[in-house]
């Protein structure tokens, strides 16, 4: 009985660990596993995704500190992603104002002005050619968007934030992990349940009967 | 107790048999009982399956989710105290194991380990489940609810390919181990007539006949005590040549007055669901993200799966540490251990669990009703938008959940004292009464607490 106890809290443990703790993004040290941090002229950027970074749907979230560990507030915060390409740091959906600028993909880069403004997108947004807008939520600091990353694999993130009138940014470069499609995933089930019928037809021969049962 | 039944010509009111009545007679012997019922449930289920994994994305549009979430799931605790166990009866997943076995079964006895810790195993998945459910949002995503469904079924392919009769449903479904517990509450009981038993030497109703199978959850209605494995299949009522089997009205929680055998690990799961029964409603509160803010700066991570953990674990432990700590108070006066008093008086919590459990789970049903008809319009061209899904205002559901807290509190403190009485003697039953009743009050005054707090919905 204890033997079997210790057993399920293991297992139960484990499982809780690796649920709580899934290596899917290229993360910085931090308590988040799915967050990455940098230090951007005396201001500390954090990018998350509450939805653990995998493609589809994301609600990505931006968490601003000053130099104080103060959260900033009233910022306006945009964000640029972009799949990187593994050949070349081309990216398939460039921003103009890198073009324009020669952006370099150096993380914590103070940027002039970019070229183009932040538009007027919904909160819900496909994965963007443009910087999109992020909205400040109630908590102080924190900016969130829902976004949906279309594929997998590196995505070059960039933060673009005013803050006392200079604009500056913070370049994250996150895995996007894939997700099984439901093809996969249902006809594995399939194949599985297909697999124990046909297993069980073969032994049939061989079972034990039982008087009553039809 | 099968000395609780012997009355063939009582009235069915004053727990007279059921069978006396000739409708009920005839439809239970019938060769489409329960089929006629099994069968259509099935037929839904296929198309619940179907929503939920090729549906709608959103739970908000989804009729499977509609349908398992809204309306199954707030009905099955309900069926449990009018009709016992009778849900698995039809339940589809039974369904597909008695298909499956009837091609291909080869029908291998239960393994040793589930015999033993069988249990322990349910009890084990049900946190598991309760846990996936938060930290994978299960409810909320129709997909993830049809994994679950999946899976589910894919383990009842598994056992009704290898092993005997409904292995599954009796050793391994965390609904069933629920469902167990749930049934002794429930006011439906079969037995078989203790003198007609007695001098049977053929055990059709375990063994099955050219007219039924024996029973499909390995119970032998001539020594049964407790409907906690009875679905009501009337199996053994068709079987039986001797006309023994009876089926009688009880009072509700009459079972839990006389447990025989207790067991440990029942004992923890009523208090498990307890904890279950507070996790679910903590996380429906309105104040519940202030609290998952309190908790992830406490602990310095906003990792959901860290802080729901800790939330769930605690939830849990509360119950079962409180159960624990009353035990051995109780201890020092009735002279029992710890662990005798927990085993027997655990089972008393069960009355709160259901009242809790139907009490959380009407606001759902009646908060959010109207949605599985909003849903099925959607299926047939139909949208409905901007209506509320409710089908009555919050006021009359809080009324009704505190009238359920209340008779839950009532049942569970009337089961505590008749099995203080049952088992001590003189002033040992208070002593061992008043312990019992104040953990009993404080988990009450935690149900109504938490219900005098604003939920949010699930569609």
């Amino acid at each position: 009985m204890k033997r079997f106890l210790h057993i399920t809290l293991t297992l139960l443990t484990m499982i809780a660990i690796v649920s709580a703790n899934p290596s899917l993004v290229l993360a910085s040290e931090g308590d988040d596993e799915h967050a990455l941090e940098m230090e951007v002229n005396g201001y500390h950027v954090t990018l998350d995704s509450q939805n653990d970074w995998k493609k589809g749907e994301n609600t990505i979230v931006v968490t601003l500190m000053d130099s104080m560990g103060m959260p900033v507030q009233g910022a306006d915060v945009e964000i640029l992603i972009a799949a990187k390409s593994d050949d070349h740091a081309e990216p398939e959906m460039e921003p103009a104002h890198d073009a324009e600028q020669g952006h370099s993909s150096m993380p914590g880069m103070d940027m002039g002005e970019p070229a183009v403004e932040a538009s007027d997108m919904p909160a819900h947004e496909e994965e963007a050619t443009n910087p999109v807008s992020l909205s400040e939520s109630e908590e102080n600091g924190v900016y969130v968007i829902e976004t949906q990353l279309e594929s997998s694999g590196a995505h070059e993130m960039s933060v673009m934030f005013h803050v006392n009138g200079e604009m500056l940014q913070a370049d994250f470069v996150v895995d996007i992990l894939e997700v099984l499609s439901k093809a996969i995933v249902l006809w594995s089930f399939v194949a599985i349940n297909v697999v124990l019928i046909a297993s069980a037809g073969i032994l049939k021969k061989q079972a034990i009967p039982v008087k009553g049962r039809q | 107790m099968t000395t609780e039944l012997k009355s063939q010509n009582k009235s069915v009111f004053a727990g007279g048999n059921l069978l006396q009545i000739k409708v009920i007679d005839r439809f239970l012997r019938s060769k489409w009982f329960p089929g006629i019922i099994q069968w259509p449930t099935l037929l839904i289920f296929m198309v619940i399956m179907f929503q939920l994994l090729l549906g709608p994305e959103s739970a908000h549009d989804n009729l499977g989710t509609a349908l398992t979430w809204v309306l199954w799931w707030p009905l099955i605790p309900i069926i449990f105290l009018f009709l016992g166990r009778f849900w698995c009866a039809i339940c589809p997943f039974a369904t597909i194991n008695d298909l499956v076995q009837k091609f291909v079964g080869n029908n291998r006895p239960v393994p040793r380990f589930l015999k033993k810790y069988g249990i322990w195993i349910i009890d084990a998945f049900f946190i598991m489940i309760t846990w996936s459910d938060h930290v994978w949002g299960v409810v909320e995503n129709p997909y993830g609810s049809g994994i679950l469904m999946l899976t589910l079924t894919t383990g009842v392919i598994a056992s009704g390919s290898f092993f005997e009769r409904r292995t599954f449903c009796r050793h391994v479904c965390f609904l069933g181990g629920l469902a167990g517990n749930y049934a002794r509450t429930g006011m439906l009981a079969l037995r078989g007539t203790p003198e007609i038993c007695a001098t049977c030497r053929l055990a059709s109703c375990y063994k099955g006949t050219e007219k039924a199978p024996g029973c499909s959850l390995f119970e032998f209605p001539k020594n049964m005590t407790s409907n906690a494995n009875c679905v009501i299949c009337a199996d053994c009522i068709k079987n039986c040549p001797n006309d023994s089997i009876q089926l009688t009205v009880r009072p509700p929680t009459k079972e839990l007055w006389f447990i025989r055998k207790p067991k440990m690990e029942e004992a923890f799961l009523s208090a498990v669901i307890m904890g279950i029964v507070f996790v679910q409603n903590i996380t429906m509160l309105e104040v519940w993200g202030s609290m998952l803010n309190w908790l992830e700066k406490a602990t310095g991570t906003t990792n959901y799966a860290i802080t729901f953990s800790i939330t769930f674990a605690i939830s849990i432990i509360i119950p079962v540490a409180l159960l624990g700590v009353t035990s051995w108070i109780a201890g020092k006066f009735n002279k029992n251990s710890l662990v005798e008093n927990f085993t027997r008086f655990g089972y008393a919590i069960i009355a709160l669990d259901v009242a809790g459990h139907i009490a959380h789970n009407l606001f759902h049903l009646l908060a959010e009703g109207k949605s599985i008809f909003y849903t099925a319009m959607a299926l047939f061209g139909q949208e409905v938008h901007g209506a509320s899904p409710a089908l009555v205002g919050m006021d009359t559901i809080q009324l009704l959940q505190f009238g359920l807290i209340a008779l839950g509190l009532v049942g569970s403190l009337y089961t505590v004292y008749r099995i203080a009485k049952t088992n001590h003697s003189g002033r040992n039953i208070w002593g061992t009464f008043v312990p019992y009743a104040a953990l009993i009050i404080i988990l009450g005054v935690i149900n109504f607490y938490l219900f005098v707090l604003p939920m949010a919905m699930r569609m």
